[in-house]
């Protein structure tokens, strides 16, 4: 990292920054500057950059190309979205963490406590330091993790989306808490997809757009329709669904009743999902879709209620056993729970069904493995899907994240085929790549398959289902057909401002 | 055999190589057909442990157990015949199927009470050890004279080639390895075992019996284990409980991660784990005939697994620089790059 002059008012500049994963350019070419005092918002679909960039001002990620350069003395903290606490310690222990004041070597917790609660009172902290962090509401940790920054004396404060998880009321109460902060003449870098709260608290929005700056808005400039009209590159409207819903009575492949998950064994549902029809899951992070998806995908086991697939019960059956009844589950952590990391392309694609492959054979148990079958598979779904690979047998995670999440999509891909389920499709997928998914699932709704998907994305909600059903502490709370699921509406079911159910036959 | 582990074999192959021919230029003992033939025995019977603990290290775990498994059914099997005065199919079949259940047993605890496998198997260890000598009260066994016909499975020598010898467990080892190496590389459970070792939670989710293969892994290492210490039993024919087989757990980890296998699981091949056994066995022979002092056996073979291990993370970050440098190229960012 060079070290140049930076004009007097910037505390972070960067100048051309451009960041290159494998397989993926996250960001390109981008200028950027704080200033103190100030809040600049940073705005973009999911897959834009955002996070990358904001990993490369604070200094985690080298970037590429280009120069993030600091003020003498300027000190950058990062917020992640993820909070990253122990919850084993107090409030005020994790203020303090790593940075404690100590006599000969042992710890002064009163005087810890005493620091942690100046940090705490400036942000108007309704907790002791003394307070265990596990007592704490998400809203709470929240300011616990800024106060932990303030704590460094920090001079920029970069914040991941922190309002995704939190309720009105908390992100209302945080706001102020940043106009404060500005007020003291703290930069803050803030990253959020709710552009109401965008549009009230930042004094200029950069724009990121395929991991590009497309643009900026400062003051009166800064209104909902010009950011989204930057960020997706066109005018908001209702985009065309490109499958029309199934019409008249369709038949049903999925149907909870009266079913609750573990994590929420209170929260009774019901919900049908019918064959040829895509339905969105919307919420907040921490609603309890991921729950209700591997619930229902048999990775977790049921609380209650009955859950038939084509009419099957499937209270008994396994993971296996729903995958041969036609259902497949895209699950959200790509890397962690769905890729065989380092293993080849194509087995990774046939894998799972291989044992119905060599199906006949007593012996060796699981069967031999049909290799000519299973690469005319693999070609067949590679070319259904528009795989772009190298070769069958790179490792799968040389692949771009649109490409990996094909082989995903793919492995589920056979006659059979019921329920297609998805968490989060287009996480971590360049924008370009995303109609790409959206196009295969389509094609799969159109053979008949039931698609039931979750998504944090409103504008994927709003692009891909036909109905989109709003979860909220674990429980369904509402349902809009797609021409009524407004922005608006969809975030007032998620947060609890209004609790209506529109009933769709 | 991935795309991955074929260098790691090759180079392991050459390391067999490289030994061999620097020893037997010192020392022309070395290629003489006895030492040769002494070399290739040895060489079967931890060949066959190496491949049991490749079967665990596969999917991502370990077993401590082997060389106290050896130790109990090398002296179970003895005590059997002798002192019990069981037939010999009977005792064999006692060894093998109480082999067996040890895997399952370490499997079940593995798989259904989540416990770790380092753990488990560490507990077995000490447990086999002590089961071992407590059946015998610590006595000498041996198989005595009359059963000479047995021992021709560990020391028999069927036929030659090019004036060496071939005993019977280097066929049995070779039997072994083929069906091994056909059940990794042909059938649907082996895929499943490197997929499952490459990310068990993304097995969990695609559907795969991740319990009943992790089980079936540790089945198959303790009863290759029985097996090995039936061998190395009826070769020794004097064995001490206190001692037979400790410490070959150790040598059966050492070949394996010679050969390939990777302790973070999703890697192996049995071929390599057969070489790596053979340079393991090499490597001693050649502290034997060089003239260093045998108390530095230990020291020696520690050096060479750990030069081994920096070379594989080298090697690994090539092709991982190598990959990003190919992925940047084919995909270049902003027009302004220099």
């Amino acid at each position: 990292m060079t070290v140049a002059p930076a004009p007097q008012d910037s505390c972070v500049t960067a100048r051309g920054v451009t960041k290159v994963f494998p397989g993926v350019v996250a960001v390109a070419d981008v200028d950027f500057r704080v200033r103190r005092g100030e809040i600049v918002a940073l705005v973009g679909e999911n897959g834009a950059g955002k996070s990358t960039l904001m990993k490369m001002i604070a200094g985690q990620y080298p970037p590429t190309q280009g120069t993030v350069e600091c003020a003498p003395g300027v000190r950058v903290a990062l917020v992640h979205q993820e909070l990253c606490l122990a919850d084993n310690l107090t409030a005020g222990q994790n203020v303090c963490l790593g940075r404690e004041p100590s006599r000969w070597g042992f710890i002064q917790e009163r005087a810890l406590h005493e620091r942690a609660d100046v940090a705490l009172q400036r942000l108007g902290a309704d907790f002791q330091a003394r307070t265990p962090l596990a007592e704490l509401s998400i809203g709470q940790r929240q300011l616990v993790e800024i106060a932990k920054a303030l704590d460094q004396q920090t001079d920029v404060l970069i914040l991941d989306e922190p309002t995704s998880s939190l309720t009105q009321t908390d992100s209302d109460r945080l706001l102020e808490v940043l106009k404060r902060l500005k007020e003291e003449g703290i930069a803050i870098l803030y990253v959020s997809h709710r552009l109401p709260e965008i549009t009230s608290v930042a004094d200029r929005a950069v724009v990121l757009r395929d991991g590009r700056r497309v643009g900026e808005l400062v003051g009166a400039e800064l209104t909902r329709e010009a950011l989204v009209q930057l960020m997706i590159g066109r005018a908001e409207g209702h985009p065309p669904l490109a499958v029309p819903r199934p019409e008249g009575t369709i038949a049903t492949v999925l149907e909870l009743d009266g079913f609750a998950t573990e994590a929420w064994p209170a929260a009774v549902q019901s919900l049908q999902v019918g064959a040829g029809e895509i339905v969105g899951l919307a919420g907040l992070v921490g609603a309890g879709r991921t729950e209700l998806l591997e619930t229902v995908a048999g990775l977790r086991p049921a609380h209650a209620g009955t859950l038939r697939l084509k009419g099957t019960d499937l209270a008994e059956r396994s993971v296996r056993e729903r995958i041969d009844l036609g259902m497949g589950f895209v699950p959200e952590d790509r890397a962690g729970c769905g890729l065989f990391t380092g293993g080849p392309v194509d087995e990774n694609l046939t894998l799972p069904s291989a044992h119905r492959r060599s199906k006949g054979s007593p012996w060796p148990p699981g069967g031999w493995l049909v290799k000519a079958s299973e690469s005319r598979e693999y070609v067949t779904r590679a070319e259904q899907l528009d795989v772009r690979a190298a070769s069958p047998k790179v490792a799968v995670n040389s692949l771009s994240g649109g490409n990996q999440q094909k082989i995903l999509v793919g492995r589920w891909i056979n006659e059979g085929l019921a329920l297609l389920m998805l968490d989060e499709p287009t996480r971590g997928v360049d924008v370009g790549a995303r109609e790409g998914i959206y196009h295969v699932v389509e094609e799969l709704a159109r053979q008949g398959a039931g698609v039931l998907f979750a998504s944090s994305d409103l504008e994927e909600v709003r692009r891909l289902a036909h109905r989109i059903v709003v979860m909220r502490d674990g429980r369904i709370v509402g349902e809009l057909p797609q021409d009524e699921a407004t922005e608006a509406a969809v975030m007032n079911l998620a947060t609890g401002t209004t609790s209506h159910r529109v009933h769709t036959p | 055999m991935s795309s991955t582990t074929t260098p790691k074999v090759i180079a392991i192959i050459l390391l067999l190589i490289a030994i061999s021919a620097f020893t037997g230029m010192a020392n022309d003992r070395f290629f003489a057909p006895a030492n040769l033939e002494n070399l290739l025995q040895r060489t079967s019977l931890f060949g066959l442990l190496g491949i049991g603990a490749a079967f665990v290290i596969i999917t991502g775990g370990i077993d401590l157990s082997i060389g106290s498994v050896v130790g109990l059914s090398a002296t179970a099997l003895p005590w059997m015949l002798t002192e019990v005065g069981l037939p010999i199919p009977v005792a064999l079949l006692i060894v093998l199927a109480g082999s067996a259940l040890i895997g399952l047993i370490h499997g079940l605890l593995i798989t259904r009470f989540s416990l770790q496998p380092f753990v488990v198997t560490l507990c077995g260890l000490l447990i086999y050890r002590g089961l071992g000598r407590q059946l015998v009260l610590d006595q000498t066994q041996s198989f005595g004279q009359e059963f000479d016909g047995l021992r021709t499975l560990s020391i028999g020598r069927p036929f030659a080639i090019a004036g060496v010898q071939i005993s019977t467990p280097s066929l049995i080892l070779l039997g072994v390895a083929l069906l091994s190496g056909l059940v990794l590389s042909r059938t649907v459970y082996g895929r499943a075992l490197f997929a499952l070792g490459r990310n068990p939670e993304a097995a969990r989710f695609a559907g795969l019996p991740v319990k009943r293969l992790t089980a079936a892994a540790y089945v198959g290492c303790s009863t290759l284990a029985g097996l090995g210490g039936v061998l190395f039993a009826l070769d020794i024919n004097s064995i001490q409980p206190v001692s037979m087989g400790s410490f070959y757990e150790l040598y059966a980890i050492a070949a394996a991660v010679l050969g390939g296998c990777s302790l973070r699981g999703g890697e192996g091949s049995i071929l390599g784990v057969v070489v790596g056994a053979a340079v393991m066995r090499v490597l001693y022979n050649s502290i034997v005939l060089l003239g260093i002092p045998s108390q530095l056996e230990f020291a020696i073979v520690g050096g060479v697994l750990l030069i081994g291990a920096l070379f594989d993370e080298a090697f690994r970050r090539f092709v991982d620089a190598r990959r990003l440098s190919r992925s940047r190229r084919a995909a270049p960012p902003a027009p302004s790059a220099p």
